[in-house]
């Protein structure tokens, strides 16, 4: 398989994932036995009950952590380190806050050696994409949550990584500035059709933007089922929800969903998380 | 209607309230003295401590002595930073040499540089490298363990954003640890410039032919209550202006921060 000029394909076979928990000289196993793959161009979601490791299942795919099991590979590299190519966009909005908006966007061209004088207009263009024109000369500070987090956004586009993974980007915001950004979010994503992995506990949002929907067990997290969503495309975010097959699908998966929740719940409830 | 409690002074309020109360505790002394209730021998006067300062201003004497003080001060204070913020960062770097040399550190902080400074002036002489390197052992060790707490505080998202978005080692350093160090290493350094006072003070006062522990130590031998104290309102009045510049700089380098409260 040769990576075509539109790659960008994730494999996880058996994926699992330990951590030593040295007070109490036993393993936490965040993960298990994971395997599902991510088409190139695909947007996939995960949905999972809090603390089955989605997010654990996204930094070692972005290689930010070696894995103790199993294999991750992109377009059938295995992973091995920072993949220059793959794109992240945390829950919390990583900016550097001693840095204007200007210098964030285009950090990461400078990062890969892009000249200032190519890398300004480069970030201009996403400014102005994000809509935050005229506010390129702010700090991080004095924008609101929605605002830096387009940033963040911006941040992660602006060098066109083929893979796009998201941890729970937009749980921190208002409901309205929510729904704007997913469509932008979907807006780009037809444009340049990346594959995007999209980690999120919110099942509505995840059924409104993705292709398919993985939905793993409560700790230790495995793969329960996968979903393909066939609404039609593009879409708008709040107006899907009113399409026949939403209900529908929304009821199958939060039925398959909510024992999962419900398990993950009293665990943590009885602080006995893993 | 103004209410009168702390929390809605005005800057203004807040100054007339500190000049009343210097000037009561200045009357006081004043009176006190005058009607003998204390001796002057003891804790001079206002009256006549002003009288001497006006005296060392304008024979330009006691500029000769904080020149020479400050000097040590301010090379002692540099160096020292310096220092402390180079080994800091190969600590949070390296964390085998942090593990290594970490009890050497503490050991070395735990010792009384004061009682130092007599070996120093018999290792390094009666001149300004004496007083500069007492500095430098001060300085460091404050400046060493706040780079060193700075740099291992720093936002663990960040560090993950910037690898993410391609930085290279060096990068990292440029743009997310040391401008995230520069918040702590700037708390440090209003600490350790009084700790550099006191360094180059201390130093002179143990052996020296002139700066500003100099005059202390030789009016002490005199036992004139007045050059001390008008010694010791010197150095106060330098380490108030030191602090106010510091305070400004640490403002333009923390631009990038929300307004306190």
């Amino acid at each position: 398989m040769t990576p075509a000029d539109h790659g960008g394909a994730i494999g996880l076979e058996q994926v699992t994932q330990r951590f030593a928990l040295p007070r109490e000289d036993r393993e936490f196993t965040a993960v298990q036995d994971v395997t599902f793959d991510v088409g190139a161009g695909e947007f996939v979601s995960i949905v999972g009950p809090s603390g089955c490791g989605k997010s654990t299942l996204l930094s070692l795919i972005a290689g930010l952590a070696p894995i103790s099991g199993g294999r991750i590979t992109i377009d059938g590299q295995p992973v091995a380190g920072v993949n220059p190519r793959l794109g992240f966009v945390f829950q919390r909005d990583a900016l550097f806050p001693w840095k204007t908006v200007a210098d964030n966007v285009r950090l990461p061209l400078l990062f890969r050696g892009v000249d200032a004088a190519a890398a300004t207009p480069r970030a201009a263009e996403w400014i102005a994409r994000i809509g935050l024109t005229g506010f390129e000369r702010y700090h991080p500070h004095q924008l609101s949550g929605g605002m830096r987090k387009r940033v963040a956004l911006a941040m992660t586009m602006v060098y066109e990584p083929e893979i796009v993974l998201m941890d729970e980007p937009f749980g921190a915001l208002d409901v309205q500035t929510r729904n704007l950004m997913e469509n932008d979010l979907l807006e780009i994503w037809a444009q340049r059709r990346r594959t995007v992995l999209f980690v999120t506990h919110d099942l509505e949002e995840a059924i409104a933007l993705s292709d398919r929907i993985v939905v793993m067990t409560a700790s230790p997290g495995r793969v329960k089922s996968v979903y393909p969503i066939g609404l039609p495309r593009p879409r708008s975010v709040t107006e899907i929800r009113f399409h026949p097959d939403f209900g529908r699908l929304y009821e199958t998966i939060w039925k398959d969903l909510k024992d999962e929740v419900r398990v993950g719940y009293e665990r943590t409830r009885h602080g006995l998380a893993g | 209607m103004a209410t009168s409690g702390p929390g809605t002074a005005s800057r203004a309020e807040i100054h007339a309230w500190r000049a009343g109360l210097l000037g009561a505790f200045l009357l006081l002394w004043e009176v006190a003295t005058r009607r003998a209730w204390v001796d002057p021998f003891f804790v001079s006067q206002p009256t006549v401590l002003g009288a001497q300062l006006y005296d060392w201003i304008r024979s330009g004497f006691i500029f000769r002595h904080l020149l020479v003080t400050l000097q040590e001060t301010l090379i002692g204070f540099v160096l020292g930073t310096l220092l402390g913020v180079a080994v800091g960062f190969a600590f949070a770097q390296w964390d085998k040499l942090a593990r290594i040399f970490d009890p050497l550190m503490v050991a070395l902080n735990a010792m009384p540089r004061v009682v130092l400074a007599p070996l120093f002036i018999l290792w390094f002489g009666l001149g300004l490298l004496s007083k500069v390197v007492m500095v430098i052992s001060l300085v460091f060790f404050v400046v060493f363990f706040s780079t060193y707490t700075g740099i291992r505080e720093v936002d663990r998202d960040l560090v993950h954003n910037a690898r993410i978005l391609g930085a290279s080692p060096r990068h990292l350093i440029r743009h997310v640890l040391l401008p995230s160090a520069l918040t702590w290493i700037f708390a440090s350094l209003r600490t350790s410039v009084g700790f550099a006072l006191i360094g180059a003070v201390v130093g002179e006062y143990l052996g020296s032919h002139e700066g500003m522990g100099y005059v202390i130590s030789y009016a002490e031998s005199m036992f004139n209550a007045t050059g001390v104290l008008a010694g010791l309102i010197v150095l106060m009045a330098a380490v108030i202006v030191i602090d106010v510049a510091l305070t400004r700089l640490d403002a333009r380098f923390s631009y990038w921060k929300p307004a306190a409260k």
